[in-house]
């Protein structure tokens, strides 16, 4: 559903609707719904659009083109961040609630979208009002404009860093491959990737625990960091089974143009609220990632405000310095600091002095807490993307530049002015040497994306240094690479074409092998298979034009759909739960009802149980260990049982198969003398006499006693004596009547 | 059985060569996998084993070719 103002301007109120109309051409004598229809009328006609975008000033298009950016919607502390780091904004006069947030409503610009009216705004420590703009206006708006930093140049002194584009597309592509190579990774109930999976994909991509090392710089988590960034990239889908999988294949992904490739991860990093850029940190500091979503953007929008020539360095602290003085005042990952609002009541020069004393202890607070993140940005993700180069003194940070393909992202506005990227197609450009041990050295100043996203999926990497790729081919990258749709001559074409020399023929052999490998088994997930009566059957229907590949005597295997018209055809689906047609007994003897025609319940069922008939099977303790020998387990014939019985699996033959099975349970028995006292104090009193006790051998609570054989005589004479009387019948309760619920004891 | 039966997603295996399915029924750790053979190359895999089986195959040093239908 578009984003429109129409719907929500009936709630404004008549009085702030009328400076909006202002913009439309309408006048503060309308009436509420005249304003409604002259705004309506005015957002409907585009060429009213863009003369009213042309009347704005420069920071109230910029908050036009912050909230397109972020998607059409935006929280009003990322908004006012956004404002203040592009550098162009009215004068500040820090009264109450002045911010540019009130400005921009009364233009018409912006409404609220989740309070409770689309003209209420608040902002305080823990709720921020998410605004948002027609999407007629943000639809014509262009890129932000900004102040350009007033930032001195710095002689790099020290090494310089740099990645290449070609080791950023590496790297990426194969991020992407390993998530296609796992088959997706699993999520887990709240969303996010299961531990395990996290793991498997590291080892995958030979990360270490602690980190990944780019260059000597370290990029903490970065499982984490890049899942974060690819699922805000949209390169990853949720399927309907919880799994986590990539939208397109990394081939795909590689075609695209590397400026969109980067952009797009940029955006992912941007959105991203998980991860860290720094290793070590307070572990409530930004919990739900708001601050460091808002830094990021701050960030980003400080590098375009970069002077463009591309020569010069700049000194990392300087360039602190100048966003603190942009954000500074109002941006922390945590709680955004408070300017000390007077009343008044203070003299000019105290409320100076108390001034004074708030910027010095933001600014400490800021070094000490947002300085180390801002250089991690730069370490990590900025570096890792290839948008940034860096000088680094000794082991410190201390400038950096942006790159070709940083100031390609960073002044999208210039898109002209830089040279037009050629879209990756697959490229005759000779970028690798295979050699005849299966190694391929990639050279990375000549290979293109297409040409990695192939290696990628075709062979494994085993390394990768700054100037050079080192791969592998073997016979499971080739199946894998085969599995995934390519052909062999495919495989070769591409080889060969990419190879500065000619490939070797025992290569050529040895791919040949490997393919002709995977045909010796080939293994169906649905096949739609047609069983006749008899083979003469088939061989008539084959005759009249069925078409089909005949894979037994009395079977054909469809190739094509649709299923061919045959009288009195019988239908069973696989994919759907099979029929409850077996019924077994408390000795184990199952039967199958008859005329039951599937392919897998008698064979399921001989693999646990002796054949007896065609329709018949007995489960013995030895058939089922038989069965659980090769590694089943219990369980499996259990639900195979609870699937298809007609029934509920009798109790008694279900704890004999878990016996069977290896579980223990145990019950005592042995013959006894027993003696039953209905009544609670003949009970007590004959089990705490010291008279009868050695008659006695034990008891069971509520009301039974244990007499020593060898002891009934006395123990009778004893109860002779008391005057009981005594029946030799014990009063049991009948078996028919249990019931599990009432069991006693 | 006097009617023609079409079982539809049922997953089976073919091979080129009869002995690589002997093979496979005489192993335990394919042989659960395995259900009816039809032949002396195709067998019925048990629905739901299919990605078990692929797993042990690759491990037994096969490479399948995995088809869906």
């Amino acid at each position: 559903m578009p984003l429109y103002f129409d719907h929500d301007l009936s709630r404004v109120g008549a009085d702030k609707l009328k400076p909006m109309v202002k913009l439309w051409g309408g006048d503060s004598k309308m009436r509420k719904d005249e304003c409604i229809a002259c705004i309506c009328a005015g957002l409907k006609d585009p060429q009213k659009v863009q003369a009213a975008i042309s009347s704005l000033a420069s920071w109230e298009r910029n908050a036009l083109a912050l909230i397109k950016r972020m998607g059409g919607v935006i929280q009003f502390n990322v908004l006012k961040v956004g404002l203040l780091a592009c550098g162009l904004h009215p004068r500040r006069t820090y009264s109450y609630r002045d911010d540019f947030i009130e400005p921009l409503f009364r233009r018409g610009l912006i409404l609220a979208t989740d309070s409770y009216s689309p003209d209420y705004f608040s902002e305080n420590y823990s709720y921020s009002t998410r605004l948002y703009s027609d999407e007629r206006l943000l639809a014509q708006v262009g890129f932000p404009e900004y102040a350009p930093m007033e930032i001195p140049h710095m002689q790099a002194h020290g090494e310089i860093h740099f990645r290449r584009t070609s080791a950023v597309a590496l790297d990426v592509l194969g991020m992407l491959q390993a998530i296609e190579n796992m088959g997706g990774l699993k999520l887990t109930q709240s969303g996010t990737v299961r531990v395990n999976d996290e793991i498997k994909l590291r080892k995958a991509l030979h990360w270490d625990e602690q980190g990944l090392d780019v260059d000597g710089f370290l990029f903490p988590n970065p499982v984490q960091a890049w899942l974060g960034a690819f699922r805000y990239s949209d390169l990853l889908e949720k399927t309907g089974d919880s799994q986590l999988i990539i939208k397109n294949s990394p081939d795909h992904f590689a075609r695209r143009p590397f400026r969109e490739q980067i952009y797009l991860l940029l955006e992912g990093f941007l959105r991203s609220s998980t991860w860290w850029e720094l290793p070590v940190r307070n572990t409530y500091l930004d919990n739900d990632g708001k601050g460091r979503n808002q830094g990021r953007l701050a960030l980003m929008l400080a590098l375009s405000a970069l002077p463009l020539n591309p020569e010069v360095f700049f000194s990392i602290r300087d360039f602190d310095q100048a966003l603190y003085n942009r954000i500074g005042e109002d941006f922390a990952l945590d709680y955004p600091p408070r300017r000390p609002f007077f009343y008044g009541s203070k003299t000019p020069e105290l409320q100076k002095q108390e001034l004074l004393s708030w910027q010095q202890k933001t600014r400490t607070e800021w070094l000490k807490q947002e300085f180390p993140w801002l250089a991690s940005a730069f370490t990590t993700w900025l570096y890792f993307l290839g948008l940034v180069e860096l000088v680094v003194e000794g082991s410190q940070l201390t400038g950096f530049r942006l790159t070709q393909i940083g100031r390609e992202i960073f002044h999208p506005e210039l898109a002209t002015v830089f040279k037009p990227e050629v879209h990756a197609t697959v490229s005759d450009q000779p970028a690798w040497i295979v050699q005849p041990n299966f190694d391929i050295i990639v050279y990375l100043d000549r290979v293109n994306a297409l040409q990695l996203a192939f290696l990628e999926r075709h062979a494994e990497r085993a390394h990768a240094h700054k100037h050079t790729a080192h791969y592998r081919i073997n016979r499971e990258s080739i199946y894998r690479g085969l599995e995934s749709g390519t052909t062999l001559d495919q495989i070769i074409t591409t080889l060969q074409t990419g190879s500065q020399a000619e490939l070797s023929q025992n290569i050529i052999v040895e791919l040949h092998e490997w393919a002709s490998l995977r045909e010796k088994i080939s293994l169906r997930r649905n096949a739609q298979l047609l069983e006749f009566p008899s083979a003469q059957t088939l061989q008539d229907e084959f005759a009249q034009g069925l078409v089909g590949t005949v894979v037994a005597e009395r079977f054909l295997l469809l190739t094509s759909s649709p299923i061919p018209p045959l009288s009195g055809l019988t239908r069973i689906n696989y994919a759907e739960p099979l029929p409850k047609d077996l019924t077994v007994t408390e000795t184990g003897i199952i039967c199958l009802k008859h005329g039951a025609h599937d392919m897998v319940t008698a064979a399921q069922l001989s693999q646990w149980a002796i054949p007896i008939s065609g329709f018949e099977w007995q489960l013995t303790a030895k058939s089922v260990s038989v069965a659980l020998r090769p590694g089943r387990k219990i369980t499996e014939l259990l639900i195979l049982l609870n699937n298809r019985l007609k029934h509920s699996l009798p109790p008694l033959l279900e704890l004999a198969l878990r016996s069977w099975a290896g579980e223990s349970y145990t019950i005592e028995l042995e013959s006894v003398i027993v003696v039953r006292c209905p009544q609670e104090e003949v009970f007590q009193a004959i089990v705490t006499s010291p008279l009868i006790k050695p008659a006695l051998k034990g008891y069971l609570d509520p009301n039974l006693l244990f007499v020593i054989p060898d002891q009934v005589e006395i123990f009778h004479q004893y109860l002779h004596w008391l005057g009981f009387g005594v029946s030799d019948q014990l009063q049991t309760i009948p078996i028919v009547s249990h019931r599990k619920a009432h069991r006693p004891g | 059985m006097t009617q023609p039966v079409l079982h539809e997603n049922l997953p089976i295996i073919e091979v080129a060569d009869s002995l690589i399915l002997d093979s496979l029924y005489t192993n335990p750790t394919t042989a659960q996998c395995l259900l009816t053979r039809l032949s002396s190359t195709v067998a019925v895999v048990a629905p739901g084993k299919v990605d078990v089986l692929l797993a042990r195959l690759l491990k037994l040093g096969h490479t399948p070719k995995v088809l869906e239908a």
